[in-house]
């Protein structure tokens, strides 16, 4: 009888034991200067962030593509998105074409044909060969000549403003930031698509933006 | 006479109770009526260890949020251009403001992501309101699911 | 029997379980969605297009040549002198004074004693400097690579025209060679009038109203008769007429300002560049070869109407030239370009005929005659 009790003991433990092996380690995880970008950082202050970027361009994105005029044309628009018009006038200091690169890849990728994409920025690139090909510099490659670069049919404008506001006392600071996104038609200025993001954000870190 | 003060007593206390503001969120009904469902199996004929919120549904990842929002509606339309639109209606069942983020995930027929996960969206909640999360697909014709993350904004 | 009630409420509870759930409603099934059409516009062609490419004011205009040579043909092919950025000028004179110097001594000298002798003089001295003429018809010189570029788009149009034009320096040195004691602009007048039937002068000037940089004038003077035939003047050309049309900016459409005077040439094929952050447009001015030879052109349907004012050299020679100066006077021209003499001169010419000049009037009564100091010789230039 008291074999049986210690045997019950045992198997009563191993389960006890095989149960607790068998939960989720809910512990933290190992540090690392890896962080989510998609996430506020441990430096955190009032100004455009990662995290703001990627919400922004992503919110655009799937905003776009769900713009008939856009995304579901008979013929696939030609589109231009790049920093050309899109102006920083807020008080955050940030390269720009972090948000229309972010935004033009981004789109590229999903869009898969539903718009073409015009790279305006690498004209001289294109000229350059093209001219290259034409002088007989080089040869005509493998793909047939078109007659001039592609234009555009929309192209990317936008701005960036913010308010600022900050408390003496306390050194608090507050930041209101807006950011707009339209796509113009570049036969008759009519704007066929607008976005926005706007978020505002109060912090006591004196956080430098570089 | 013991039985005749506390029925007094209760309505007295009855009596005293004030008009709270609406919505209120029987948590208690909230957290019975949750019921999660297994999750894609690995293997054919096996059963998933996995126990998920089912698709079409938001999952609320933290405890801190889990007893203080409640979705009342989720919806799912087409857009002009095909492009799913997703909406969830999110009530804040607290007397504070509180901040949350959500993003969507779709998936297509087969229970398998059509895209990337949407970027978090930050949803601002003052007490006892109701707001609503939307989200847009990238694809059109691969979305046939989705499923809403729901997460405190630290 | 007992569980009937607790069945019906299980039944009754369920759907408010799911319902609880909030699981949302399932994605509605994919319907292609309509293609957006392509907006409506009025001119949605490409002809929408081609009325953006304005032709080049600035190109070859073989119309306006074809037009020019066919009325100078019927002129009887005159000559033009080309007067490049020199002025014809109105001066006779190769010297003029502005100053007199005057030196004048005085001296006294006394002498006593057992004889007296007494002596006083007095001295006057007057020097007159007198001065070449600056050389006024001569204007401030462009670079010299600026004027070999102008003259090559305006002489070549007009020798593209079958233009019968002569350098005026070319026409100088032959009339001039064996009279060289000739004033320099008495051989020239005589260089005209032998070798040129239509004097064409073009001034160039610094301005900086011009998004050249300069203006230009052009003038044609009948050489016999000093008749101006016509005149060009680059401000008032339609080529080089500002664009009075609202220009875009980063701000929307902007009108030029109404106190803007600015004018001058635009590229008319709006040359973009690619650049790294696109097209960028060039607003650069015509080439000068081409700005030379609009002017050219715009002389040419200037001078049309009226060529047929100018007598057909064939059929009126220029009267021969017989300019004698005073006091040597030559026994003939030096290079008499025209052997048969008009059969009835008419004084067409700029210059008094023949003999009156030679001719030195008599001096009235009474007057005292002096004779001037001799002019001193130029320095040859």
């Amino acid at each position: 009888m008291r074999r049986l009790f210690r045997l019950s003991v045992l198997a009563a433990a191993g389960l006890a034991l095989a149960a607790c092996q068998q939960r989720v380690d809910n512990a933290v995880g190992s540090p690392t200067t890896y962080i989510d970008p998609a996430t506020r950082g441990p430096v955190k202050g009032v100004g455009i962030e990662s995290q703001d970027i990627i919400g922004m361009t992503d919110q655009m994105m799937r905003d776009m593509l769900a713009q008939p005029r856009l995304a579901s044309a008979a013929a696939a628009p030609n589109v231009i998105i790049d920093s050309e018009y899109f102006h920083n006038e807020s008080s955050s200091r940030l390269n720009k074409n972090s948000i229309t690169d972010r935004l033009r890849v981004s789109l590229n990728r999903a869009a898969q044909g539903r718009m073409s994409f015009v790279g305006r920025n690498y004209a001289d690139m294109v000229a350059k060969e093209r001219e290259l090909k034409r002088q007989g510099v080089v040869d005509h490659a493998t793909q047939p000549g078109a007659r001039a670069p592609k234009g555009g049919d929309y192209r990317l404008g936008g701005r960036i403003t913010s308010l600022d506001a900050r408390d003496p006392k306390t050194g608090m600071a507050q930041r209101y930031n807006q950011i707009i996104f339209e796509m113009v038609d570049l036969e008759t200025s009519e704007i066929v698509w607008s976005g926005i993001s706007e978020f505002a954000k109060a912090a006591q870190d004196d956080i430098i933006y570089r | 006479m013991k039985t005749k003060l506390a029925v007094l007593g209760l309505l007295l206390l009855g009596g005293c109770a004030g008009l709270d503001p609406a919505p209120q969120c029987d948590m208690g009904l909230i957290a019975s009526q949750r019921e999660l469902v297994p999750g894609p199996a690995m293997v054919p004929g096996w059963s998933s260890p996995l126990k998920e919120m089912p698709m079409n549904s938001v999952s609320i990842t933290e405890t801190t949020l889990l007893h203080k929002l409640h979705v009342r509606a989720i919806d799912a339309r087409r857009t002009g251009t095909g492009t799913v639109e997703v909406l969830a209606q999110v009530v804040n069942c607290t007397d504070f403001p509180q901040n949350a983020e959500a993003r969507t995930q779709f998936f297509d027929d087969t229970q398998v992501p059509s895209e990337p996960a949407s970027a978090w969206a930050h949803l601002h909640l003052p007490p006892h309101t109701t707001v609503t999360y939307q989200e847009l697909s990238i694809g059109a014709k691969s979305v046939e699911g989705y499923m809403i993350e729901m997460r405190e904004t630290k | 029997m007992k569980s009937l009630p607790f069945l019906l409420a299980s039944a009754l509870l369920l759907p408010a379980a799911v319902q609880a759930q909030t699981v949302g409603k399932p994605v509605p099934p994919y319907q292609p969605p309509p293609a957006a059409a392509a907006p409506e516009r009025p001119a949605a062609d490409d002809s929408a297009f081609e009325t953006m490419k304005k032709p080049d004011p600035f190109r070859a205009r073989d119309d306006i040549t074809h037009d020019f040579t066919t009325a100078y043909e019927a002129a009887g092919r005159p000559r033009l002198a080309l007067y490049w950025n020199r002025q014809l000028t109105e001066s006779l004179a190769q010297w003029y004074s502005d100053s007199r110097t005057v030196v004048s001594t005085k001296s006294g000298r006394s002498s006593d004693g057992d004889f007296a002798y007494k002596q006083s003089g007095n001295a006057q001295n007057t020097i007159e400097t007198q001065r070449r003429s600056d050389d006024p018809p001569r204007r401030r010189e462009k670079e010299e690579t600026w004027q070999w570029e102008f003259e090559d788009g305006f002489v070549g149009a007009f020798q593209q025209a079958g233009a019968n034009v002569v350098d005026r320096a070319a026409i100088m040195r032959i009339m001039g060679a064996g009279a060289e004691d000739f004033a320099p602009r008495t051989v020239e007048v005589m260089a005209l009038q032998t070798m040129a039937d239509l004097l064409v002068e073009v001034l160039v000037a610094d301005s900086s109203q011009s998004t050249t940089g300069y203006e230009l004038r052009a003038r044609i003077l009948d050489v016999r008769t000093g008749r101006i035939l016509t005149t060009v003047n680059s401000r008032s050309l339609r080529e080089w007429a500002r664009d009075t049309k609202a220009i875009t900016s980063a701000k929307g459409f902007e009108l030029p300002d109404e106190d803007d005077d600015s004018f001058g040439p635009e590229r008319a094929d709006q040359r973009y560049k690619a650049t790294a952050s696109g097209f960028e447009k060039s607003r650069k001015p015509p080439k000068l070869h081409a700005v030379a030879r609009n002017l050219a052109y715009n002389v040419m349907l200037g001078l049309q109407p009226q060529l047929s004012a100018v007598p057909d050299k064939s059929a009126a020679t220029p009267p021969p030239v017989a300019v004698t100066p005073a006091g040597t006077p030559p026994a003939a021209p030096p290079m008499p370009i025209t052997s048969k003499p008009p059969p009835t001169p008419p004084n067409q010419s700029a210059l008094p005929r023949s003999g009156v000049e030679s001719e030195r009037l008599s001096p009235p009564p009474g007057a005292k005659v002096e004779e001037e100091p001799p002019m001193p010789k130029p320095t040859a230039r």
